[in-house]
């Protein structure tokens, strides 16, 4: 996995938190610095760090009396107006977009006061000077001026603070250190900084696969029947179980697929979900699953294939610590969490993982069960069909091509930066980088939206092609990727004649593209060997000759959009 | 509960947390002949790790005591070693203790 660069600016000493982000085992590495103390701000020094090399991230920690006079005042029990608070809040976050060209993602830990500190006492959230109450308008300013920001990310640095709970402020570490927390306060903050940076280069896990007795309800259903199994009612455990289920399906509803491995006869497991009134996940919230009795590490990877995801998008929750442990040993890339022997803590131990962090929501993230449920009626209508020809041609597919387009970009940049197997260059950028390479190369980059008669698959694939930098006569495809949802319908070879008729239009005599292996584009190296394409030299670099067009797949109707407001 | 095996084991822990703060060939072992000094630790480690054996020596064994006092910008660092910090911290308690 990539390792980070980071700073760390504050207004205090940053220097144990730089150094436990530093020395911390989990991935991704990261090699951060500590800015000097008490220099949040150092416009001419927030490039790139002391070493020359870009940074990643940036982490500006502050503390409020630091940034707000008026706060300061307030803390003193001076004379100072919410106005006032709120106007150094407007300040720190412009000069925040001031600093935010250089390091592509910013994170903001929002302002605390030590749990000690009782402000005005019972009257803190009643009166308009309260200290809690200012300090929530604070927060809360700084989080409206961000909103919808794709590179500065608040950060809730109170939910550090509450888990670290009376290690969390030390006056003496203040007092002989110039650092206001505890150890614990660190390691939290850490850990989702660490989850950000995962998901910011797609390593955000996409399939959660259940067991399903003593995991999704109580009691072995094979044993007890549908009706005995422990789920709701007036029962503590059957309630943590069914609120185990309404956070599963809270994931789901964000994006995260559900399915089930579960050693179980199958029309028994099956009959609890269809027929227990008291279930909150149905059937058509999973989007596959294996039950049987076969071993669970197989079943896992088999299901996995037919998704066509990758073993390292996959989390496995399962109460049994045999099973656990035999699926980590067998698979190590799935992610296997311990699990708590505590039923009512299930919910919690679920709410809490790190694994399923994104940097982006998209509407194909709220629909993407729904996507794949259609994809499984594609399969079974494809067993219907004789060839595959046959079955393309019966299932109407429509391939709309738009030039890259503002309302697509976060989708855009979400598939640039998720995407592992049909991936050309598995190059990973931000919003903002997409649009200065843009800018900078001149580079045409379309969005591909799939539908046929099952369904609408939504925007899964991206081309950008751009005039070759060492050869004027060639274009370059630079960006060729494609949602894992969509393989094999030939849609691969609509964004290479998109990339073709580019080139024909601009009279460049050959389409260049390099594939750059990684482990897992396997299948993208595949499509080029197979496109019809030369193979030039030994770096996988294929060529396309443009005096040949290169023909849209007979079964595919394709449109062409023009933009309303096209990224310039 | 200030034995020398209570205490020795209170540091232990703060050594554990100090730990997570350096690199891996700076870490400090869980022994009572480790060198606890400035070519083992800077002045920043220094301060966490002793703030680190006061909470332990709280935590674990009741036990309240100063070692920030220890860390004097005039005077030398009076324990060089896990084994003479221990002591060191024994015999404060016992002044603490004493009428």
């Amino acid at each position: 996995m990539k390792s980070f660069h980071g700073l760390c600016r504050s207004s205090f000493n940053p220097a144990t938190f730089v150094q436990l982000l530093n020395h911390d085992g989990d991935l991704p590495v990261v090699q951060a610095e500590a800015g000097e103390y008490g220099q949040w701000f150092v416009p001419a020094a927030a490039g790139p760090a002391a070493d020359g090399k870009p940074l990643d991230f940036l982490v500006v920690w502050t503390l409020p009396e630091h940034i707000s006079p008026a706060f300061n005042r307030l803390l003193r029990f001076e004379p100072a107006t919410l106005e006032a608070c709120l106007q150094d809040v407007d300040d720190f976050c412009q000069a925040i977009l001031k600093m935010s060209g250089p390091a592509p993602l910013i994170f903001l830990p929002l302002w605390v006061v030590p749990s000690y500190h009782r402000g005005l006492g019972v009257l803190d959230l009643s009166r308009e000077h309260g200290v809690r109450r200012v300090l929530a308008d604070m927060n809360a300013r700084l989080c409206r001026n961000f909103s919808g920001s794709t590179n500065v990310f608040p950060l809730n640095a109170a939910r550090w603070i509450e888990s670290s709970g009376k290690r969390a402020f030390q006056p003496k570490l203040w007092y002989m250190t110039k650092n206001p927390f505890g150890n614990d306060v660190y390691i939290e903050a850490l850990r989702d900084i660490k989850a950000a940076l995962a998901g910011s280069i797609g390593k955000s896990r996409k399939l959660l696969v259940l067991d399903l007795d003593d995991t999704l309800w109580g009691e072995v259903v094979g044993e007890v029947g549908w009706q005995g199994i422990r789920l709701g009612g007036h029962d503590y455990i059957g309630e943590a179980f069914q609120d185990f289920q309404r956070s599963l399906k809270a994931l789901k509803n964000r994006g995260v697929l559900l399915a089930i491995a579960s050693k179980n006869d199958e029309r028994v497991a099956l009959e609890a979900i269809q027929r227990h009134p008291e279930m909150i996940l149905k059937l058509e919230d999973f989007v596959g699953w294996r039950i049987n009795w076969n071993d669970k590490a197989a079943n896992i990877v088999d299901l996995v294939r037919t998704l066509n995801l990758g073993l390292d998008s996959v989390v496995f929750i399962d109460d049994n610590e045999f099973e656990r442990q035999r699926v980590r040993n067998a698979v190590p890339e799935i992610f296997v969490p311990d699990w708590p022997a505590d039923k009512t803590q299930y919910a919690a131990t679920l709410m809490g993982l790190r694994c399923f962090e994104t940097l982006q929501l998209s509407a194909e993230d709220a629909a993407r069960t729904a996507m794949y449920q259609q994809e499984n009626e594609r399969a079974r209508a494809r067993l219907e069909h004789g060839s595959m020809e046959e079955w393309l041609a019966a299932a109407g597919f429509t391939v709309t091509v738009t030039p890259l387009e503002e309302v697509d970009l976060a989708r855009v940049v979400q598939l640039i930066n998720k995407t592992n197997q049909m991936n050309l260059s598995t190059r990973r950028l931000t919003e903002p980088e997409l649009k200065q390479w843009q800018e900078n190369t001149g580079a045409a980059i379309w969005s591909l939206r799939v539908a046929d008669r099952y369904g609408d698959s939504g925007l899964v694939g991206v081309v950008s092609v751009m005039a070759d930098t060492e050869d004027p006569e060639a274009a370059r495809i630079v960006d060729f990727l494609l949602s894992c949802r969509v393989f094999g319908r030939k849609i691969e070879d609509v964004m290479l004649h998109l990339a073709v008729e580019w080139a024909r239009s601009r009279q460049k005599t050959k389409v260049l593209a390099t594939c750059v292996p990684t482990e897992k584009n396997g299948v993208c190296l595949d499509f080029w060997k197979s496109s019809g394409c030369e193979c030039r030299g030994n770096d996988n670099t294929f060529s396309w000759e443009t005096q040949k067009a290169h023909a849209l797949p007979a079964h595919i109707q394709f449109q062409e959009n023009v933009p309303a407001a096209a990224v310039r | 509960m200030n034995d020398k095996t209570s205490i020795l084991s209170a540091i232990y822990r703060a050594i554990d947390e100090i730990n997570k703060q350096l690199p891996p060939d700076k870490k400090l072992a869980r022994d009572e002949s480790a060198p606890i000094n400035v070519r083992a630790l800077d002045s920043l480690h220094m301060v966490n790790f002793l703030l680190g054996v006061e909470e332990q020596l709280q935590l674990d064994c009741g036990l309240q005591i100063d070692l920030g006092a220890s860390l004097s910008p005039t005077a030398e660092v009076p324990f060089a070693t896990v084994s003479e910090l221990a002591g060191y911290i024994q015999a404060n308690a016992r002044n603490a203790d004493a009428p």
